[in-house]
């Protein structure tokens, strides 16, 4: 019954934070009961990390993940662990993270799976310095993960976990209802009050598709021509591709 | 008792059922066979002479799950069809419905009764297969024209059939993560391909990735297709161009 106590406590702090969306206040509480000032709910897709929500520098580092195509949240996502990088300076497991990591001030990183069964998303922590979670800090992660696997199944376990809409959870199946493309609508909802649209870096698949044509190649080469373009520049990702969508850079070849 | 033996030994009975119930919420197991145990449990403990049992699926439709015999699978079904019966009560309720004297009810289930008795039903006790507060289904014990089932059964009844519960709540929490699981990730590589498909039309027909939503979603509808259809042919080369107006 301990962890029963402590699951409770743990939404219990999620309820009192003061924030709209049900994945920001996770993140802040998160980021609280863990000492670890970055933390991060994500959608893994194929190319990119998707941020939900994040605290300041969790959004940083789910960017120079994403930048870099590799990092914890993608081998957490892929292989359905989670995935510790106590000391990212001196972690050559990503190429090229060492060093970007180190450029965002961010020394190590802890990537827990979020979601059962295929799992779908991950909650990442990033910490300044290098150095372990401890093992209270590692459980409530889990813990954490656990509840925003939950708030994406559509299924709130207390009131006020959703910013005080009465406490009803959205039944199960309204939710899914709206997850259906098929809809032919582009937004999709999270959970009450969050969709897909909070995610803020789509505007790199745009750019993936004007380089797609401007350079002749298929869209996943384009990612990679856009992502070594930001790394040889040394420039923010989501800021080339702003370049290139508000058509001030190009990839044409030609004079 | 219905059936009795000496306590201790029924005692040894009730404990290794539950044992045996309780072990299947360990392994993986099937839902089906979950409740065919069940029902043919509460009869071997001489609980029932015939039991049914109706479940709600992930769609809340009622459906008859398990039963002693075939004359109770209709009675079930009937139950199902006519919108009328204890086990139907019992499932809206949330709590156990108990009918010593069937014949006597005509009035409360005026398509049920008569099929029931029909078939040898004397008693009925139908108790709810739940977990706090939402009910998933409901069990009915049928018995023939003997003495009812007194309050003792009852208790171990509801007891065998909360353990059920507690397996059934386990695989429908697992199989709603994973069916969310499966439509997420559909939804958010679906939304990559329409974001791409923008740029690739953007950068084609010289115009705002704005604009080029409007068109893909009009070209959509139009061929009737999924929006995340016509943007994966997009991308992937198979469609050129999208008309600017109908």
């Amino acid at each position: 019954m301990t962890s029963d106590g402590r699951h409770l406590r743990i939404l219990e702090a999620i309820a009192a934070e003061p924030f709209p969306s049900p994945f920001a206040r996770l993140c802040a509480a998160a980021a609280t009961r863990t000492a670890s000032p970055g933390a991060s709910v994500a959608l893994v897709s194929r190319l990119d990390v998707h941020t939900v929500a994040a605290t300041e520098l969790g959004a940083t580092g789910d960017r120079v993940q994403g930048a870099l195509g590799v990092g914890p949240t993608f081998t957490c996502e892929r292989s359905g662990a989670v995935v510790s990088a106590v000391d990212l300076a001196h972690d050559d497991r990503w190429l090229g993270l060492a060093v970007a990591a180190r450029t965002a001030g961010i020394g190590a990183a802890f990537a827990f799976p979020v979601g059962s069964g295929d799992g779908f998303g991950t909650l990442t922590l990033y910490r300044r310095a290098a150095g372990d979670l401890a093992s209270d800090e590692r459980h409530e992660a889990d813990l954490f993960a656990r509840v925003a696997g939950d708030l994406l199944a559509g299924v709130t376990a207390t009131t006020g976990l959703t910013g005080g809409e009465g406490g009803a959870p959205a039944g199960a199946g309204e939710d899914l209802g709206a997850l259906d493309p098929a809809a032919g609508e582009e937004d999709v909802a999270l959970a009450p009050g969050v969709s897909l649209d909070e995610v803020d870096t789509w505007v790199v698949h745009q750019a993936s598709g004007m380089v797609s044509v401007q350079a002749d190649l298929g869209v996943d080469h384009a990612l990679a021509l856009l992502r070594a373009r930001a790394y040889a520049t040394d420039r923010p990702l989501v800021e080339v591709a702003e370049d290139v969508v508000a058509r001030r850079t190009s990839f044409a070849a030609g004079p | 008792m219905v059936g009795t033996t000496d306590p201790t030994r029924r005692e040894r009975d009730l404990v290794a059922s539950f044992v045996e119930l309780a072990d299947t919420l360990v392994e993986d197991f099937d839902i089906v066979d979950l409740l065919h145990q069940l029902s043919e449990r509460v009869v071997e403990l001489g609980l029932a002479r015939e039991a049914g049992i109706l479940l709600a699926g992930d769609d809340g439709i009622l459906r008859v799950m398990a039963a002693s015999t075939e004359p109770i699978h209709l009675l079930e079904v009937l139950q199902l069809q006519n919108r009328e019966g204890p086990c139907l009560d019992c499932f809206r309720g949330g709590r156990p419905v108990r009918v010593d004297d069937l014949a006597a009810q005509s009035d409360r289930w005026p398509t049920f009764v008569p099929a029931a008795l029909h078939v040898g039903v004397g008693s009925v006790l139908a108790v709810p297969l739940r977990l706090r507060s939402e009910t998933l289904g409901a069990m009915g014990l049928f018995r023939g024209d003997g003495p009812p089932i007194d309050d003792e059964e009852i208790a171990v009844a509801q007891a065998l059939a909360d353990v059920a519960s507690i397996g059934l709540l386990q695989h429908r929490g697992k199989s709603t993560a994973e069916r969310t699981s499966e439509q997420l990730r559909y939804a958010l590589e679906s939304r990559v391909s329409i974001e791409q498909a923008k740029g690739v039309l953007a950068e084609r027909m010289d115009i705002e990735v704005d604009v080029a939503f409007e068109l893909l979603r009009g070209h959509a509808r139009r061929t009737n297709q999924r929006l995340s259809d016509v943007a994966r042919d997009v991308v992937d080369g198979i469609v050129d161009s999208v008309a600017r107006e109908p």
